[in-house]
């Protein structure tokens, strides 16, 4: 959605300096359309979310255009955090955020439901504690 | 090993350093704080005054204050150090997590007999202690404390005896007792505790892969310990002939030179504005040369040793096991000599280390040698055989994504490692052992899906190595996925097991 915000910017300012009516609407009509485009995107972005807890690792998916996958053992696991941004909270959601030694790794799980989250965050800990290895 | 070798009874009581370590504090201040004024002298002509009068003052002040308010001690579990003059602070590091221990040298402790003593550390943001200031002998045993306090993994060398406890114990000091110490000099970067234990007792090290007088012609390396034994020792000719095939440093000596013929035909005035670029590459071209001259690589029962520096000495103890990940470039003007370099990953050094150098330098295991001898050398150390590999190249419709770098692509695994090539101007193979793999990621773009590729990352410690299988097969990709998860878990339980079992 971060995406969206400068050409739609663009366009609202481009729509109020405008002097003819006519060019405004257009202008607006052309902003609701991105606007709905990048809705569309960004609904199919967030679904395309995906994590499998396995027996020794936890698989995470996303992405349309760009795909990635990444497995994280549950040995490799040093933390897990739950982070609830300003936005996160109003919407009701939060981010789970998974550390290993490796700082590429980048695994991460947004738009879980908070409750959910911290049961995922207590079972994915235990799961580390268990097997969690030295370096 | 039966119990720790080194007596730690000294450092059991909160100690200072060494008294001089004031003085020594001074003399690095007023030396920085002597090129940043002569910079600013240059730089914009004339200023200054008082502040640099006042500086060093201040500096020494507060030096004694910071000497007076900092001790360290060794407790049963970890090594502690106490410091800070207004807001108090105690920090522990605990041996299991220490990484490497580094004593080094820079010329002005140096010249004093000291040296610096550096624990490095995995996780959190202080990731390194330092001792400035301690007597070169008593590093060099804080140092064979710690190393044997950390065990890391099973090493591949074994002491044939436990029994060398008594020979250890009373390791005679450098200057106290000449007669046992084979090499000790104002050279010898942390090894100034030297001494010959009975023969039976010496270590039995496996025989090498390669032969030692290939990568070993320039005799013996100084200040060798008596559980230690040289791998590859970088003679001095072929040191500076690597740096003029080097293309930085010839970046470097340009803008040097520019700033020399600006000097020449312009006088003073031209390069007074600039002069801070010709001066960093000045100290780019020094730092080149003085910091790795001289470089031996050796290996003992406390894991491998790096020896280095001309001016300011070097010396790295890196234990068993601690290495998450190898890389040997290449770069173009050294393929025509054959030659190499080999970096590797220690999580400790993540930032550098500490050691005012960056992440890159910090993490040098061979500055410059032949190439077999960095492929023979990987591996030794790991266990596979890297060399004879046989790298799977990437498909032929993978140069519609990449072009000419498709045909330096190539990846391989076997039982130990997983060996990745890649670089068309400086070649680069990156080899992690199965354990040291952290998380693994799968990458698919546009492009590459409609040309069925992927590429597979394996995420090691932060460190210079990156692991990137790129553009393989987007079937073979996701199969090498599912497959190197197993083989990570699998080796990463065996090491736990022998972890386990050493502890």
């Amino acid at each position: 959605m971060r995406a969206a915000l400068l050409p739609i910017s663009l366009l609202v300012a481009a729509a109020l300096t405008t002097g003819t009516p006519a060019a405004a609407i257009t202008l607006a009509a052309v902003g609701c359309c991105v606007f709905a485009l990048f809705f569309g995107i960004a609904g199919r972005t967030a679904r395309s979310w995906k994590f499998l807890e396995r027996p020794d690792d936890l698989l995470i998916e996303h992405g349309i255009l760009l795909r990635r996958q990444v497995v994280v053992p549950y040995g490799r696991m040093q933390f897990v955090d739950i982070k609830v941004g300003p936005l996160e909270r109003m919407l009701g959601i939060a981010t789970l955020q998974l550390h290993t030694a490796a700082a590429a790794s980048d695994a991460r799980i947004p738009g879980l439901a908070p409750a959910r989250a911290e049961q995922l965050r207590d079972r994915l800990a235990a799961r580390g504690e268990a097997r969690l290895a030295g370096l | 090993m039966a119990g720790p070798t080194v007596d730690a009874t000294p450092w059991s009581t909160p100690r200072r350093l060494h008294p001089l370590s004031p003085l020594i504090g001074l003399v690095r201040e007023v030396r920085r704080l002597f090129v940043l004024a002569f910079l600013i002298v240059l730089g914009v002509q004339g200023s200054g005054g008082l502040l640099e009068a006042a500086a060093p003052g201040a500096v020494a002040l507060l030096g004694i204050l910071v000497w007076l308010r900092t001790t360290f001690s060794v407790t049963a579990e970890e090594l502690r150090i106490d410091s800070g003059v207004f807001v108090r602070q105690s920090r522990t590091a605990r041996f299991d997590r220490i990484q490497a221990v580094d004593i080094d040298q820079p010329l002005v402790t140096r010249m004093f007999g000291l040296a610096e003593l550096r624990v490095q550390i995995a996780g959190g943001h202080h990731e390194h202690f330092l001792l400035r200031c301690v007597r070169q002998s008593e590093a060099a045993k804080l140092r064979a404390y710690l190393l044997e306090r950390a065990t890391g993994t099973a090493p591949a060398v074994r002491v044939t005896e436990p029994q060398h406890a008594t020979v250890l114990a009373t390791l005679p000091d450098a200057a106290s007792a000449p007669a046992v110490v084979t090499a000790v000099g104002a050279s010898t970067a942390g090894s100034a505790v030297v001494a010959a234990p009975p023969a039976h007792h010496a270590p039995q090290f496996p025989p090498l892969p390669f032969r030692a007088s290939d990568a070993y012609a320039d005799g013996v390396p100084f200040g060798l310990a008596w559980n230690e034994r040289p791998l590859a020792v970088v003679s001095n000719g072929r040191f500076i002939a690597s740096l003029l095939l080097s293309g930085p440093v010839w970046a470097a000596a340009l803008v040097l030179a520019s700033g020399v013929v600006m000097f020449l035909l312009w006088g003073a005035a031209a390069v007074s504005g600039s002069f801070s670029v010709f001066f960093a590459a000045g100290v780019y071209i020094w730092d080149r040369f003085q910091r790795y001259f001289g470089f031996t690589l050796t290996e003992s029962t406390d894991g491998l040793r790096l020896r280095h520096g001309l001016l300011n000495r070097f010396a790295q103890t890196i234990p068993p096991g601690r290495v998450q990940a190898y890389e040997i470039t290449e770069p173009l003007l050294w393929r025509l000599a054959g030659w190499a370099r080999l970096r590797i990953t220690v999580a400790g050094y993540s930032k550098g280390g500490g050691r005012g150098e960056s992440r890159r330098k910090a993490s040098v295991l061979l500055p410059v040698v032949p190439r077999e001898i960095a492929f023979h050398l990987v591996t030794y150390l790991t266990g596979a055989d890297v060399l004879d590999k046989t790298l799977a190249p990437a498909p032929t419709r993978a140069r519609w994504r990449v072009g000419p770098w498709r045909r330096t692509y190539g990846a391989a695994a076997d039982a130990r490692v997983v060996v990745a090539r890649y670089g068309l101007i400086a070649r680069k193979y990156a080899i992690v052992p199965h354990a040291k793999v952290q998380s693994i990621a799968l990458h698919q773009g546009p492009w590459q899906r409609a040309l069925r590729l992927a590429s597979v990352r394996l995420h090691t410690t932060r460190g210079p190595v990156s692991v990137a299988l790129k553009q393989r097969d987007a079937t073979e990709a996701a199969e090498f996925v599912s497959r190197q998860t197993e083989r990570s878990n699998l080796a990463r339980r065996a090491e736990d097991a022998a972890n386990r079992q050493l502890a």
